[in-house]
C-alpha cells in the first residue's frame, strides 16, 4: 500500500520539482525521516538534521540575484525555473552521537546523519546493551528547483517572486512548499559614470517539507554585471544569507510522545557568487557557481527580461 | 559602456567554463534503496518505599510482552514484522516519581534483580546503584549487568519471533526485585520511582530515492 503510493507519485514529481531532495519524494521517505527522528532524543536529532542546514541554506540563496541591471521604469516581467544544487561533503554523512537516555556507550563510534548510508550502526553500550541508530537517505547532493517570477520596474526596484505546493499525498505530514519574496534595485542609476551594472537585493524565503521540517532564509546581496559580445551578461555578486532550521517531531518512548521542536543554531556565512547570462531574443539561460555555507551549481532558464 | 577586445575575450572565456559548469550539475533517477530505520519503545516498573527504615526491599512483577506491544511499535513504524532486522535492549533509567520529605535522602548500594516468570531464578541486572531520592523529573542512567542483560535481550528475541509468527509472546511476565540502603538511617522512607528499560528495534523498508 505505501509503496504503491510512492510509485504513483515519485515519476512525475522528482523531475519536475524538487529533483533531488530524497527526503521530498514521497511520502514513504518523510515518513520514514518522521520515524527516525521520533527514535532519536533532542541532541542527537540535531547531529542527525545538521548537513540540511547548510545545504538548504546555499541551495535557497542561489539563482536569486543575477544581473545588476534593473530597468528604472516601464512593465518588465520574466518567469522561469531555477534549479539549484549543492554537493555534501564526506564529512555530512556521520555525526557522533551523545548517549540517549538510559544508554552508555562502550566504544568512540559515528553513525550516519540523514544524507549518510542507509544502513543503521548499532552502538555497543556497558554492560552488553546496544543502542542502534538510523540510516541515512544516502544524498550526495541536494537539488531544488523552483518557478520564479520577476516584475517591475519602479523607480529601479523589481520584486522577485518564488512559490511551489506540492501534495505529496501524506495527510499526516502535509505537503512540500517553498515561498520566497524579494526585491532588487539599481544601484547604478545613481552612479552613472560605473562601468557596470549594479543592484542591491534582498530576499526572504521559507521552505518546508510536511510537519517536519521548516526553514526560513534572508538574504542580502550586492550584484553587479555587464553585457559583453552582446549575448552574454557576466556578474557577479557578494551577500550575506541568514538561515534557521526547525524540526517538530515526535519522541515516542512508552506510549508517552513527547512533542519535540528543534531549532537547530542559526546558520550565517557569506556569499559569493559568479555566473552568467546568455540572452537569446526574449529567452535566457544562465549558469552560475556559489560560494557559501556549502559550494554548488545553479542553472535556470527563463522568458522575459 | 565599453569593453576592450581582452576584457571580452577574458570574460566570455568566463562565461564558457560557467555554462560548462553547468554540464555538471547533477541529474537525478531514482533508485530503490533499503533504508534502516530504528524504532524505540520502553517498559517501565514501577516502585514505592512506603516507610521503610534502613533497607529499602520491594518486588514488582510485570507483563513485560504486553508492555512493551511491539506489535504496535512496528505498526507505527510502518515496519513489516518480516523486515525486523534486530531487537535489543539499550539500557535503563532511574527517575524519583514521588519525592521523599527528608532531605538528603539517599539510596545506596542498590540492586535490581530480574527473573522471568518460571523456575529461573533472580539475575542482578543492577548492581552498586546510588541515587537521591528527593528530585523529581530527572532521568539517571544505570549501567547494566551483562547477565541482567541477557535475561531481557533473550525475552526480547522470544517477543520478536512470536510477532513475526503472528503469535502471543509466551512467557513474558518479568519480575524485578530491589533492595537499597536508604540513608540517612533511622528515619522512616517514603518515595516512589521508576526503572525505565529501553527496548531499540531495527527495520528496514526499500524506498524510491533520488540518486545520482
Amino acid at each position: 500500500m505505501r509503496r504503491s503510493m510512492r510509485n504513483r507519485r515519485c515519476p512525475w514529481l522528482a523531475p519536475l520539482v524538487v529533483l533531488g531532495c530524497a527526503l521530498a519524494c514521497g511520502g514513504a521517505a518523510r515518513a520514514q525521516l518522521d520515524v527516525n527522528l521520533g527514535g532519536l532524543d533532542e541532541v542527537n536529532a540535531e547531529g542527525y538534521l545538521l548537513p540540511l542546514r547548510g545545504a538548504l541554506s546555499s541551495s535557497l540563496a542561489s539563482g536569486t540575484f543575477r544581473t545588476g541591471y534593473i530597468p528604472s521604469d516601464g512593465f518588465h516581467f520574466s518567469i522561469g525555473v531555477e534549479a539549484m544544487s549543492v554537493g555534501f561533503d564526506d564529512e555530512d554523512r556521520l555525526f557522533k552521537p551523545s548517549n540517549p537516555p538510559g544508554f552508555v556507550a562502550s566504544e568512540d563510534r559515528q553513525v550516519p546523519t540523514v544524507i549518510g548510508d542507509t544502513k543503521s550502526v548499532t552502538v555497543a553500550g556497558e554492560g552488553g546493551t546496544e543502542r542502534p541508530f538510523p540510516g541515512g537517505f544516502d544524498m550526495e547532493y541536494l537539488v531544488l528547483a523552483a518557478p520564479e517570477l520577476r516584475i517591475g520596474s519602479y523607480l529601479g526596484t523589481r520584486a522577485i517572486l518564488r512559490y511551489i505546493v506540492v501534495e505529496l499525498g501524506d495527510a499526516d505530514l502535509g505537503d512540500l512548499s517553498l515561498f520566497g519574496i524579494g526585491a532588487e534595485h539599481s544601484l547604478s542609476q545613481y552612479v552613472p559614470t560605473l562601468p557596470f551594472h549594479a543592484a542591491a537585493g534582498v530576499m526572504y524565503q521559507s521552505f518546508k517539507i510536511g510537519d517536519v521540517l521548516s526553514s526560513s532564509l534572508i538574504q542580502l546581496r550586492v550584484t553587479g554585471s555587464r553585457p559583453v559580445a552582446q549575448y552574454l551578461e557576466p556578474y557577479v555578486g557578494v551577500g550575506y544569507d541568514s538561515f534557521a532550521l526547525k524540526g517538530e517531531y515526535t519522541y515516542k518512548v512508552e506510549g508517552q510522545d513527547t512533542d519535540i521542536e528543534l531549532e537547530l543554531d542559526r546558520e550565517s556565512s557569506l556569499h559569493a557568487v559568479v555566473g552568467v547570462n546568455l540572452h537569446l531574443g526574449g529567452f535566457t539561460i544562465h549558469s552560475e557557481y556559489n560560494l557559501a555555507a556549502e559550494s554548488g551549481v545553479t542553472v535556470g532558464f527563463g522568458f522575459g527580461r | 559602456m565599453r569593453t576592450t577586445a581582452a576584457g571580452t575575450w577574458i570574460v566570455g572565456l568566463l562565461g564558457a567554463v560557467i555554462l560548462l559548469g553547468a554540464g555538471c550539475f547533477p541529474i537525478p533517477q531514482i533508485e530503490e534503496k533499503v533504508v534502516e530505520l530504528v524504532a524505540t519503545s520502553a517498559v517501565s516498573a514501577e516502585f514505592q518505599a512506603q516507610g521503610v527504615i534502613n533497607l529499602h526491599e520491594d518486588e514488582v512483577t510485570i507483563a513485560f510482552g504486553d508492555s512493551l506491544d511491539l506489535g504496535g511499535i512496528l505498526s507505527d513504524a510502518g515496519i513489516d514484522p518480516d523486515e525486523v532486522i534486530s531487537i535489543s535492549f539499550a539500557g535503563a533509567s532511574y527517575e524519583v516519581l514521588v519525592p521523599d520529605t527528608v532531605p538528603n535522602r539517599r539510596i545506596e548500594n542498590g540492586t535490581v534483580t530480574v527473573a522471568r516468570d518460571g523456575p529461573a531464578a533472580p539475575t542482578d541486572l543492577i548492581t552498586g546503584f546510588s541515587a537521591p531520592v528527593v528530585v523529581t523529573g530527572y532521568e539517571q542512567t544505570v549501567v547494566m549487568e551483562p547477565l541482567g542483560v541477557a535475561v531481557i535481550d533473550g525475552l526480547l528475541q522470544d517477543v520478536l519471533q512470536a510477532v513475526k509468527a503472528g503469535q502471543a509472546p509466551p512467557n513474558t511476565v518479568v519480575t524485578f526485585g530491589v533492595s537499597g540502603e536508604a540513608h540517612p538511617i533511622d528515619q522512616p522512607s517514603t518515595f516512589t520511582w521508576r526503572l525505565k528499560l529501553y527496548v531499540s528495534v531495527v527495520g528496514q523498508q526499500e524506498l524510491d530515492l533520488v540518486g545520482f
